[in-house]
């Protein structure tokens, strides 16, 4: 066993893939090591499906390569996606057929004996829906059933593509529940999603991607944390009963980089270039500006996400850079 | 289990499970079954009415050959298309097979279906005759009536494999029916129009549909049955029936059959699914 086959698991150099005119994913280099759950978030359209198209092998690469499991030939692929389970997009499943036959299918695809079968039913709550049509399942049940099919072989490596969708916030609890137990079993998960707050939740891993190219990679802490604009290094939530005297004062301040409203009750995150927030405080009450609130603001993936797939933080007019 | 067993077995289950295979199949057999025991039933009647064996394979595999080809090209692209339209072929192949596999399941459906749709008529024709009055010659099958089962054989390969073509083309059933019928017109319409040419005036009988006329005329494997039309139409002052020589239009046939797998195989390993 090789360096390689220990601790990577997915790995592309440069993976390139143009339809026609469009290029859907441009140069795209990564590394996913073995007990990694790795966020792949991008908004819809960004090319997220199509980089995993061409690791499941239904999609061919127009240039670049990838490996699994260290495996980079068609033939050693084709052993080293047994170590897989994967779905993409919506479940796609025989709508005729029983959920049971056709996790038999699948079974018997993968090399994977009936005995699994229930097992797999059971631990996505479908096990006494198993003998009913695929086409009668909501499409909450579909999910699970896709989780299932993608568990029958105990695989080393799972790829979810946009595993919430569709589901109620009951379903997506337990889907991210299962991704929880999955991880803990030591198993590598490639998660796709645009959903911000279930990567950050479920994820020790991101890469952003947008229009095809991946614009920030590392730890989610890293991404979060690593993501600050015009040079400041800290952020602060500041709130005052006069909004238009403390956007004129933030706005004033030698320190400020970034000026943004913040979401909801009142009050603005202002990016600063240094980090003595005591000194920010002088600053207002000597303005006439009494702050009810001031603390240190942490960043979420949705602020880095945001900033970096639509610019970066919104600019401010008359902010000093 | 093998690969092949593999396939075998999931490709039984995805068929037997669906509707359109029963109703497909049944329509057939109905067809079929109805006229056998209408055979059956005029020679009771009617001791003129002959059916027995070899006498009769001209007209038990007539109808076959008409229908069954029809039959087996809707089936394919029934059970192979929506594979594409379903995300089940991409599936398939994310779980660990590859598209060359899923693809030879496929070839082993449609010569499943091929050898049900050849076998069926013969079996309830078989039935028919063992129940009817009438006497079997001590030769059961004639070189003549052989070359009409071949025939049939052939008619079945052209249009199934031609409709996996189309399946794995389009990717849809509904616009690969669409496509395949239309098909039938546009080989109408190029037969009208390279008439008018003299040096071109034999080449559509080599087009795939003329090909499966040819093969599916009982006149083309009888030589007595083209012996009485051409009487007739001496008598009539039309102009004498003619065939292409059996060797080409069976070399033919083949070619066409091959050529459409090819097409169905490389477009499976090339496009993305």
């Amino acid at each position: 066993m090789t360096e390689g086959e220990k601790t990577v698991v997915v790995e592309t150099d440069e993976l390139t893939k143009r339809f026609k005119d469009v290029l859907a994913v441009d140069q795209v280099t990564l590394s996913v090591e073995r007990g990694q759950v790795f966020g792949f978030l991008g908004p819809n359209g960004s090319g997220k499906t199509t980089t995993i198209g061409m690791l499941v092998g239904i999609v061919t690469p127009t240039a670049g390569s990838f490996s699994l499991f260290g495996a980079t030939s068609p033939r050693q692929l084709l052993a080293a996606r047994t170590r897989v389970g994967a779905t993409l997009e919506t479940p796609n499943f025989y709508p005729y057929l029983g959920g049971r036959d056709n996790l038999l299918i699948a079974a018997r695809v993968k090399g994977v004996g009936d005995e699994r079968i229930d097992e797999c039913l059971d631990l996505v709550g479908l096990g006494d829906r198993g003998k009913h049509k695929f086409k009668t399942y909501s499409l909450g049940m579909k999910q699970r059933l896709a989780l299932a099919a993608t568990m029958l072989n105990d695989p080393e490596l799972i790829i979810l593509d946009e595993p919430s969708n569709g589901l109620d916030p009951q379903g997506m609890r337990e889907v991210r529940e299962i991704i929880g137990v999955l991880a803990d079993r030591g198993k590598t998960i490639f998660l796709s999603s645009h959903l911000l707050w279930e990567v950050e939740r479920t994820c020790t891993h991101v890469a952003i991607v947008r229009k095809g190219r991946i614009v920030k990679v590392g730890s989610v802490a890293e991404v979060v944390g690593g993501h600050h604009a015009h040079g400041e290094i800290v952020a602060a939530l500041v709130r005052a009963d006069d909004d238009e005297r403390l956007q004129t004062a933030l706005e004033a301040y030698p320190e400020t980089a970034s000026l943004q409203p913040a979401e909801d009750g009142g009050g603005f995150v202002v990016g600063l270039r240094s980090d003595d927030l005591a000194g920010l405080n002088r600053w207002l009450a000597d303005r006439g500006v009494y702050v009810s609130h001031l603390a240190p603001h942490r960043r979420s993936l949705e602020d880095a996400f945001i900033g970096l797939t639509e610019g970066e933080f919104a600019p401010m007019t008359g902010i000093a850079s | 289990m093998t690969a092949v067993g593999t396939l075998f077995r999931n490709e039984l289950l995805k068929t037997r499970k669906r509707l359109a295979f029963w109703v497909t199949l049944g329509l057939f057999t109905l067809i079929k079954g109805g006229e056998t025991i209408d055979s059956v039933r005029r020679e009771m009647e009617d001791a003129d009415q002959v059916f027995s064996i070899p006498a009769s394979w001209s007209d038990i595999l007539a109808t076959p050959t008409n229908m069954g080809p029809f039959f087996l090209a809707l089936l394919t692209i029934l059970l192979v298309a929506p594979e594409f339209q379903w995300r089940t072929a991409r599936q398939n192949v994310i779980d660990g097979m590859s598209k060359e596999r899923f693809y030879a399941g496929k070839v082993m459906v449609l010569a499943g279906l091929a050898a049900l749709f050849f076998v069926l008529p013969l079996a309830l024709a078989g039935a028919g005759v063992l129940v009817s009055p009438g006497d079997n010659g001590p030769d059961l099958l004639r070189s003549t009536d052989l070359s009409y089962m071949l025939g049939y054989l052939l008619c079945l390969l052209i249009f199934g494999s031609g409709a996996l073509m189309l399946a794995v083309l389009v990717r849809s059933s509904g616009p690969a029916l669409g496509v395949f019928f239309a098909y039938f017109l546009v080989e109408q319409f190029l037969g009208f129009f390279l008439s008018r040419f003299d040096s071109m005036r034999g080449v559509v009988r080599h087009f795939p549909r003329a090909l499966e006329q040819t093969l599916a005329d009982a006149r083309f494997h009888y030589p007595e049955l083209l012996a009485a039309t051409n009487a007739r139409r001496a008598q009539n002052g039309q102009p004498l029936l003619e065939f292409l020589d059996y060797g080409v239009v069976v070399a033919l046939a083949l070619v066409f059959v091959a050529a459409f797998l090819a097409i169905a195989f490389a477009s499976m390993r090339k496009r993305d699914l």
